[in-house]
Parts: C-alpha cells; structure tokens; sequence
C-alpha cells in the first residue's frame, strides 16, 4: 500500500492508482484535481498514478465573495 | 451598457455567491441584484456534505458570468494553481486574484499579487487583481498586463465604505483607461453610488446584501444605487464650495430694501 495526503488527510491506496480511480472511489463527480500542487487536467487523470507520499488537493464549487 | 472585458453588461455591479441565508435566497438576491458577474470559489471536496452542490445547481441555473476567486491563497505560487484549477472548473479564463498578506484585516500581498498577475496574465488570464489603493501598486499590476483593477473600499466584510476617497479619486484620474472597480468594504447601497459618482467603473461586494435582514431587497436597492451613481457621473456633479449660493432666483425678491 502506498499513502498520499487527500485534502490533508491521510489516505492509503493499492499502489498503481490512478487519478481517475481515486476521484470515482471518492464518489466525486464535479471536481478538479492538483498533485503536488499542479493541476492535474481532466485528460490526464486517467493516466496520472499516483506515488507514496503525494499531496491531492480534490476542489469543488463553493460561495465566494 | 458597459464592457468588461470581452463581455458587455447592463449593470455595473458585481455580486458574490457567499453568506447567504440559504441557496435559495441566494438564487433570488442575484436575480434581484441585476448583477451580470458572479464571483464564486473552489474548496476542499467533502463527501459528507451536500451544501456545496445545491449551491452549484442554483448558481448555474442563473444566466451570469462566473467569476472564480483565489481566496485564501498567501502566495503567488498557490493563487497561480487556484487560478489554473478554476479555469477548468469553471470554463473561464477570468480570475478574481487574491493573495492575502495580513489574516486582520485580509489586505492583499502586494508584492505576491504582482507576480501572480503577471505569470497568470501570460498564461491567458484576464486578471481582477484585488488590491489595494495604492497608486504605485496599481501602476505596476497594469504594466504586469491587468486591463481590470480592483481596489478596496475597506477591508472585506467591514461594511465600512470608501475609507480613502482620495486615493480612489487620485486612481480615476491617474488611471483614465483602466477599468477600475471598487470591491470589498462597501456596506450600503451609498457607498455604492458614492464609487460609481466617482467615475469608478463598477463595484463589487457580497456582505452587504448577503447579510442583511432582507437579502432580496437589498440586492434591488443596491441595483438602483448603482445606477443613480453611473447617470450622476455621467450628468457631471457640481462642484463643492464653502459658502452658500442661494438657489432661489434673488431678482424681484418681495420685502427687500437696500440698507
């Protein structure tokens, strides 16, 4: 297993998975994703794997002013 | 009609999305409001929360322009990843650019707002930086390439008004052609009109209407504040002075003898 920081919460994972599993796991239909602090764009996820000790920041639509 | 960048609009006030009593009065102020520019933003995704979304499907269901923030980035490097994220959430390359350099009272980074503007505006952005009044400030975001500038009224939230109207003046007269929008500290529709008498492009604020006891009404008496201020600016104010001048034709006046 492998563990990433999700949100800032730690999180284990099969090793190999992608950007695109993790967002579907998470249930999460309407989101944007930075590894690490860079944008992963939506046609990348699919085949961006994720490593031990990544930083995954999973944004959503929110109020702002 | 007035255009803001690749966009022409009927109402010269921005309006943002957050604090709200519900999504529903959110929904209806916005209609009310007349705004044609949303500012929203992007957060940490929650599985256990269903807020967010409702807010989603309100906002989307409005025919506005969205205008996506980097609130709470501290640096250029986070703003500059916020900014590239909400291009794709949200299909814009519009970007409310904040970069907060005091958590007191959130006044902008200045150094921090300048080289994310530049870097974003290279990238295709069209940047709003939110700043403050500094003229020097201001001068540099528009050599970095901003076409917009936001300029605080008072600290966010702080309903406070225009706290320096000197500089704000000294803005519109030393920037003729840049757009220039006062956004954050603005409490009452006044305040409003008080900006767009100035020759202030447009404003932009959230609090005021979102917290107020009747969110709905507000929206529409900031709508109207809005446009009174635009038709006085462009009727011309008099000028101020210090004695009186009697209004009241003087010629013919009854009872009057020459001492």
């Amino acid at each position: 297993m492998i563990t990433i920081q999700l949100n800032n919460e730690s999180q284990a994972l099969a090793p190999g998975t992608t950007v695109a599993a993790l967002i579907t796991a998470r249930g999460a239909d309407c989101v944007v994703v930075a590894v690490n602090d860079r944008l992963v764009p939506r046609g990348c996820r699919d085949g961006h794997i994720l490593r031990d000790g990544d930083r995954v920041e999973l944004l959503t639509p929110m109020e702002g002013g | 009609m007035w255009q803001l960048a690749d966009l022409t609009l009927d109402s010269r006030l921005l309006i943002g999305s957050a604090l709200y009593p519900s999504p529903a009065i959110m929904q209806q102020a916005i209609r009310a409001s007349g705004a044609g520019v949303v500012t929203l933003s992007l957060r940490r995704q929650n599985p256990g929360a269903d807020g967010g979304r409702a807010f989603w499907e309100r906002l989307k269901a409005l025919d506005v322009a969205l205008l996506p923030n980097t609130a709470g980035c501290h640096t250029a490097r986070t703003a500059i990843t916020t900014a590239q994220m909400a291009r794709e959430m949200f299909d814009t390359h519009w970007i409310k650019l904040e970069v907060i350099g005091d958590d007191y009272n959130l006044q902008p980074d200045p150094f921090e707002l300048v080289e994310a503007a530049g870097e974003l505006v290279s990238q295709g952005f069209e940047v709003f930086p939110y700043c403050t009044d500094d003229l020097v400030l201001c001068e540099r975001l528009l050599a970095a390439g901003c076409r917009i500038l936001m300029p605080w009224g008072a600290p966010i939230g702080s309903g406070r008004g225009l706290l320096n109207p000197y500089a704000l003046r000294t803005l519109r007269a030393r920037l003729p052609e840049a757009t220039l929008i006062v956004d954050a500290g603005i409490g009452a529709p006044s305040h409003a009109a008080q900006a767009l008498e100035m020759g202030f492009d447009a404003v932009l604020l959230n609090t005021a209407v979102a917290q107020a006891a009747d969110p709905v009404t507000m929206a529409r008496a900031f709508h109207h504040a809005v446009a009174a201020g635009r038709l006085a600016f462009e009727a011309g104010l008099i000028a101020e002075r210090d004695s009186a001048s009697a209004s009241t034709p003087v010629v013919g006046t009854p009872f009057w003898h020459q001492s």
